[in-house]
């Protein structure tokens, strides 16, 4: 071969290869795909929008008017055709967000992500959301067709979109990213997502938590930290007065009950007390709780009522925030629906077709979380002879294993043995075999009653929808335009009977620790309907719910187990709701109120122990006359709410976090604000406090300072550090919005606390709306966010500068087509 | 040889732009750089048209998209997932379909100087 031939053929081999290894090189090559030409990405950000579609599934001619917001007003002749248009709608702006969030609920997101998703589907396996999904649907296709057929409307609209995106090449961006496409829809992937919604509001691990302080420092530091009557909310309980409802009241004394060690053998049938118990347990508890995860820290509301007789328009006003994620797309879906007996307009989650919170054109109705339990945490007693069996009600019982594949992208299959016993999954066996039981894991009917909630069209209607809400359970605030007020708190409490010291027994709701799984300790019923709490048109003329402590002592069942939240917001909403007449613009003024109530009562404390430890420090002295001229408003331009949230970093760090590490329990819960201040004022020599409160106090600041110096140098404006950022849920930057400087904090009512030591704020008012319950109810609603998940919509983020302004936007409840005046586009949807 | 380079240059930008509707897959530009390449017998010059030809196709076919709403706005947001400046992307978009093209075309020219030797 000559030499010419030689170079040739090198050449030849060069430059295939070149070609070969270019045109497969899979970043190259999806890089090329998605930017390229034909099937590049373009499409899935121009989807086609027709005037019209012929459609299987649809029985009659369904007209869709979208708004300039993007905001879908639809129009059918019966319920059926409007479940399918709001799945064709949901789909159309949402459906990878509906993909991701059923997968999340499904514990099927690692097939599409990879193995950064695997932890969070053996958590969602493990705890079995998809397999109460399946029971809760065969549940309601045999019981309630009705209601199932909606959902399968539902379902066909969104298959109808799907369809259409898939042959046009317009799935969105996402699909294309991860290059996937969507399973048909279900009717049981809507019950998997609104599973899944339940369990993050009320997946609350108090009992683990708390049970690690019992077990490493006894009963009574636990009780002492984590009282069961939070100080200082008597006075603004969701529902007024004493507790009792309806004449009913709890048999025994409750300041007896208040008085007794609830983690004793007694009442758990666990000798906390047993240093061998109680290290087993420490192991047990540290491993359930990081197998879990984090909690719902963040997870709150408010929402409130307000009477003819104390508005200053004479209707009936609501007003409703649920704090939740700030992701983007947002969670929620702004819809106004019509059909033959529908009539509301609202939020929908996507993936769910009913409104969750909205107004018809007779009633309004808003959700908080009430805070209280629903779940229980057994240890199971193994058999030392068989390791797959446990001890219940006298004998052995196998365990019964569950086998889950679980496909990771770019991975092997993960095999996941799930074992369950009487109570639920088991999710640990290290020092103790503990097992989880929640009410979400059976049948829950809350996907009808919210379809009934739209339609109801006065109190009782709405009672009545209620009886089926099971989970998670809410303080349903209500309005309407008969001038009443009301809320009720719907849902499955379980209750456990106790024999008490005193031999006497009542039923309990809920527990402070885990508890003997062997039998003795297990649910006997759930609340009734007509004792679950409740107040309607009270004659202060207000009712209020943000997470506080739901009812008084005399409540008839002791509420063992409710996990409020800090009393701070209570006591704002109650101060403002105490005027004699409240205006639209308070209502709207009390959603955007960032007043620091923790603050306001720590101050003199604080105070007090700069001037017993004075400091010399300038900046210790410009922090103490920022917080003393300080009007407790934590507002982005201002300095003292900075110096304020970092005291409380500071002494938080210096006492119970410090501690809690000390003694190898940090996962154990942080006791709140009020528990922490009513300790300061009773023990100010408690060890929590290193010994004087004042001393701890007054370093605590000092230690601030230091902090903010180093942080911020000396610009301390707090919306320097006090971010709000709107994260995709897919998590990339690229794709979220943010961060922007943002008034509030920790606990006020405009909610937007931040982590400790900085970090962006991620939860807060998902959806502000206030409606007036005048003959024609007028509504009032922004959220963060915008209606449509592509990137580059108009509507993908066109509500969050009104949201950072605290503007509203008039919600367009058109009774008809004609009253839209700002229509972008029509839909038709005629059935095949 | 000018009159060659021009005629082959169309040649691939024609089945570039033809061929990528009909097969709906970028890497055609192999296919269509390899065709072109046969008509060739300088490497250089194979090299240079095949490049050329792809490279016309492609801001044929990617302009048009580009100056539509959205589009660049998607392009700037991939930019930002895959880290890097939208310019580079872009031109990435542009030049390695191109430099597959052209590489394609001198494999069949070398190819055929091979066979004809």
């Amino acid at each position: 071969m000559n030499k010419k031939k030689i170079s040739s053929f090198v050449i030849l081999i060069i430059s295939a290869l070149l070609v070969f290894l270019i045109a497969n090189t899979s970043l190259v090559n999806t890089l090329i795909s998605l930017l390229g030409p034909v099937n590049g990405v373009y499409s899935s950000v121009n989807p086609t929008v027709q005037s019209s579609y012929t459609l299987q599934g649809l029985d009659h001619e369904v007209k869709i008017i979208v708004d300039s917001r993007g905001v879908p007003h639809i129009y059918a002749q019966d319920d059926k055709d409007l479940f399918f248009a709001i799945g064709f709608m949901h789909s159309k702006d949402r459906l990878w967000q509906m993909d991701a969030q059923r997968r999340a609920a499904e514990g099927r997101l690692a097939e599409i992500v990879g193995k950064s998703a695997l932890s969070n589907d053996i958590v969602m396996r493990t705890i079995g959301l998809w397999r109460a999904a399946i029971l809760t649907a065969n549940f309601i296709k045999q019981n309630y067709p009705q209601y199932w057929e909606l959902y399968q409307a539902y379902a066909d609209g969104v298959n109808s979109y799907i369809k259409i995106a898939e042959s046009k090449n317009e799935l969105p961006l996402m699909f294309r990213l991860l290059n996937y496409k969507p399973d048909p829809w279900t009717p049981i992937d809507s019950i998997a997502f609104a599973k899944l919604m339940a369990w993050s509001l009320t997946n609350f691990y108090e009992p683990l938590q708390f049970s690690l302080v019992a077990a490493k420092l006894g009963d009574a530091e636990a009780t002492k930290l984590y009282p069961i009557f939070p100080s200082f909310q008597e006075n603004v309980t969701v529902i007024p007065g004493n507790g009792s409802i309806d004449g009913n009241q709890i048999s025994v004394d409750p300041n007896y009950l208040l008085s007794l060690d609830w983690y004793s053998y007694w009442a758990t049938g666990l000798n906390f007390s047993d240093p061998s118990f109680a290290g087993k347990a420490i192991t047990a508890l540290k491993d359930a709780l990081s197998f879990l995860g984090s909690d719902p820290s963040y997870v709150g509301s408010n929402d409130w009522a307000v009477a003819p007789s104390k508005s200053s328009n004479g209707y009936a006003m609501l007003a409703d925030d649920p704090h939740l994620g700030l992701q983007i797309p947002s969670l929620w879906y702004e819809v106004d629906l019509h059909s033959n007996d529908i009539n509301a307009y609202g939020v929908t989650l996507a993936g769910i077709p009913s409104i969750i919170i909205g107004f018809n054109d007779k009633i309004a109705w808003g959700l908080t979380n009430t805070q209280m339990s629903v779940m229980d945490f057994y240890v199971e007693k193994i058999n030392p002879a068989n390791p797959m069996q446990y001890y219940f009600n006298g004998s052995w019982h196998e365990i019964q294993t569950i086998k889950e594949i679980i496909n990771v992208s770019g991975s092997q299959p993960v095999q996941l043995l799930v074992n369950l016993t009487i109570h639920g999954p088991i999710i640990t066996n290290k020092g103790l075999t503990i097992s989880a039981k929640w009410v979400g894991m059976n049948v829950t009917l809350e996907a009808i009653a919210i379809v009934d909630v739209m339609k109801a069209q006065n109190l009782n209607d709405f009672f009545n929808a209620l009886r089926h809400w099971d989970v998670p359970s809410q303080n349903f605030m209500y309005a309407d335009t008969s001038g009443n007020i009301a809320v009720i708190e719907p849902g499955k409490f379980p209750l456990r009977m106790v024999k008490l010291p005193n031999e006497e027994t009542i039923y309990v709701l809920g527990s402070r620790s885990i508890l003997n799984g062997t039998g003795g300790y297990e649910w006997s019923k759930f609340i009734p309907f007509e004792l679950l709490p409740h107040a309607i048109n009270p004659e202060r003329g207000f009712l209020a719910a943000p997470n506080q402590m739901s009812v008084n002592k005399y409540y008839p069942f002791f509420v063992l187990g409710g996990w409020w939240d800090s009393g701070a917001r209570a006591q704002r909403i109650f101060s403002i709701l105490s005027k004699d007449k409240i205006s639209l613009q308070d209502m709207m003024s009390g959603q955007s109120d960032v007043f620091q109530w923790n603050a306001y009562s720590f101050m003199p404390l604080i105070i007090k122990a700069m001037q017993m430890h004075p400091s010399n420090d300038p900046k210790v002295q410009k922090a103490i006359s920022l917080l003393e001229n300080w009007n407790f408003l934590m507002k982005k331009d201002l300095e003292a709410p900075t110096v304020w949230n970092f005291w409380m970093d500071s002494f938080y760090n210096m006492t119970f976090v410090k501690k809690f590490k000390e003694l190898g329990i940090e996962g154990a819960k942080l006791p709140l604000p009020e528990n922490v201040l009513a300790l300061a004022l009773k023990e100010p020599n408690s060890t929590w406090f290193n010994g004087d409160f004042y001393s701890t106090a007054a370093q605590a600041l000092v230690n601030a300072v230091q902090f903010i110096e180093k942080k911020m140098g000396d610009d301390w404006t707090w919306g320097k550090v006090h971010e709000v950022y709107f994260e995709h849920i897919s998590g990339l930057e690229a794709l979220s919005l943010g961060p922007y400087p943002e008034d509030g904090g920790d606990d006020t009512l405009m909610a937007a606390g931040m982590p400790m030591w900085g970090g962006y704020v991620t939860h807060g008012p998902s959806w502000r709306m206030i409606v007036v319950m005048s003959d024609k109810p007028q509504g009032y609603g922004v959220y963060p966010g915008g209606q449509s998940e592509n990137p580059v919509s108009d509507h993908y983020g066109d509500f969050v500068n009104s949201w950072l302004t605290y503007q509203y936007y008039r919600l367009n409840f058109a009774a008809s087509p004609s009253d839209i005046n700002d229509a972008s586009y029509t839909i038709t949807l005629s059935p095949a | 040889m000018r009159h060659n380079f021009l005629l082959v240059t169309f040649l691939v930008f024609l089945l570039d732009y033809i061929l990528t509707f009909v097969l709906a897959d970028w890497r055609i530009v192999i296919l269509a750089g390899a065709i072109g390449g046969l008509l060739y017998t300088s490497k250089l010059k194979s090299f240079a048209a095949g490049f050329t030809g792809t490279l016309i196709a492609w801001i044929a076919l990617m302009v048009p998209i580009l100056v539509q709403k959205n589009n660049l706005a998607i392009t700037s947001i991939l930019a930002s997932i895959v880290g890097f400046p939208q310019a580079l992307l872009l031109a990435l978009v542009f030049i390695i379909p191109s430099l597959v093209g052209a590489f394609a075309c001198l494999a069949t020219t070398t190819l055929r100087q091979l066979i004809s030797q």
